[in-house]
């Protein structure tokens, strides 16, 4: 099959790059998808590449009801509303290679019963009653782990800079860029601005959004000394 | 499809969180487990101290060993309070770090003498090139960190690390006449 035909991935129907494209023996596919493809095997590109379409696609039709489950009796339970109880467990998996380790998330959902399925809507709306009368009313509340000051590396010296990673979980809510976030100290509240939101290593800082549940970073590019590791903060 | 296989260790039994060997997590005194980050918010707590046997190889006490998995659940609640008890306590600086022991250095040809100073971060945290002062009997030096080092059997180690609540670190710094001794505190504001 010629790349002149079709000029559009198979599985997003997005325009084909010129170069960034995977052969498929019958199609072919946008390396985002390749790459998505190749996370959900956990599998190389030249696998992915000796595979046929009607092998694919199913992968991302699974996954695009990934976020959820249905109960025996039918009724759909949307993973994002549940995640405040049964957050996403990050652990690491081997990765046969050169790589080591790769970030792996456990869904606790996979192994509920039934019963415990549908008890989870009345559990997860208890929760959010209970964080709602501890901290009040918020848009999200997010739990703080660790604050990391961030630098750059060059010839074995590091460069600081202003710039500050919170990383934690986020209790309730959700977080977008350029939220303001209050922390509550004895003399007074402080407020930090969310430049940026990443994942809880300080490599990835191009996030939109971090859901509830969600184990993640804020970037703050201010001199920070008044948060710490326990801190709650409020964002509105 | 290729069989995932995950490393964690078990759960966190106080947040749920996945026990990484590479993370660390630490065994309470009823063979409960908790991750790193729970072990970090409480560490203030709990401070963590070192000291060598007479081959200098380092021995741990962590007083969190000690702890059952309910009272570190209790600890968890109560560290930001506690925390919070400590700002009063020392004029609401952010950080704070009591000086142990202080080593003085030359600093080459025409450069000013390096001070290690070693001791504990009793709350909040130090990095480098973090602006400090230097509160030696009285009188308050500004000084910049030019690194922070963990403790180790010898002087101290060569990786540079965070200074955090609880943990015992060397923080070296540089200045003309600087004098600095055991009790002295450093703080961050």
């Amino acid at each position: 099959m010629a790349l002149t035909g079709t000029k559009i991935c198979a599985v997003c129907g997005k325009k084909l790059p010129k170069l960034m494209h995977l052969r498929l023996p019958d199609a072919y596919i946008c390396m985002d998808c390749a790459e998505k493809a190749a996370e959900m095997l956990h599998t190389g590109y030249d696998a992915i590449g000796c595979m046929c379409l009607s092998e694919i696609r199913p992968l991302f039709e699974r996954a695009a009801v990934r976020g959820g489950r249905e109960d025996a009796s039918g009724v759909f339970h949307n993973a994002d509303q549940l995640r405040i109880i049964y957050p996403l467990i990050r652990t690491l998996r081997e990765e046969p290679g050169e790589y080591g380790y790769k970030v792996e998330y456990i869904d606790p959902l996979d192994s509920l019963s039934d019963a415990e399925l549908q008890a989870a809507p009345a559990l997860a709306a208890k929760r959010r009653e209970e964080l709602e009368a501890k901290y009040g009313i918020h848009k999200a509340v997010f739990e703080v782990d660790r604050i990391t000051k961030l630098y750059n590396e060059s010839r074995g010296r590091r460069y600081y800079h202003n710039e500050y990673l919170i990383s934690g979980r986020v209790l309730m809510g959700n977080i977008v860029l350029r939220d303001q976030a209050v922390v509550k100290r004895a003399e007074g509240t402080k407020e930090l601005l969310i430049r940026k939101l990443g994942d809880c290593t300080e490599y990835r800082s191009d996030l939109k959004e971090l859901k509830e549940g969600m184990e993640g970073g804020l970037f703050v590019e201010s001199a920070l000394s008044f948060v710490y590791p326990g801190d709650i903060l409020c964002i509105d | 499809m290729a069989r995932v296989k995950t490393i964690e260790k078990g759960f966190c039994f106080l947040c749920g969180r996945a026990l990484l060997p590479n993370e660390g997590y630490l065994s309470l005194r009823d063979g409960s487990h908790i991750c790193s980050h729970c072990t970090g918010k409480i560490r203030v707590m709990y401070p963590l101290s070192l000291t060598w046997d007479k081959k200098g190889n380092e021995v741990r006490h962590d007083p969190i060993e000690g702890l059952s998995l309910e009272e570190a659940g209790r600890a968890l609640e109560n560290a930001i309070p506690y925390t919070e008890e400590l700002r009063a306590k020392y004029d609401h600086h952010n950080a704070v770090f009591v000086v142990e022991s202080a080593v003085t250095e030359k600093g080459g040809f025409m450069k000013p003498p390096v001070i290690y100073a070693c001791g504990r971060v009793i709350y909040g945290y130090f990095d480098q090139e973090d602006k400090v002062r230097l509160l030696h009997r009285g009188n308050a030096s500004d000084v910049t960190l030019t690194s922070i080092f963990k403790v180790a059997s010898y002087g101290a180690s060569s990786y540079p690390c965070q200074g955090i609540g609880g943990k015992p670190c060397a923080l070296v710094f540089s200045g003309k006449n600087l004098a600095c001794e055991a009790g002295d505190l450093i703080v961050k504001d």
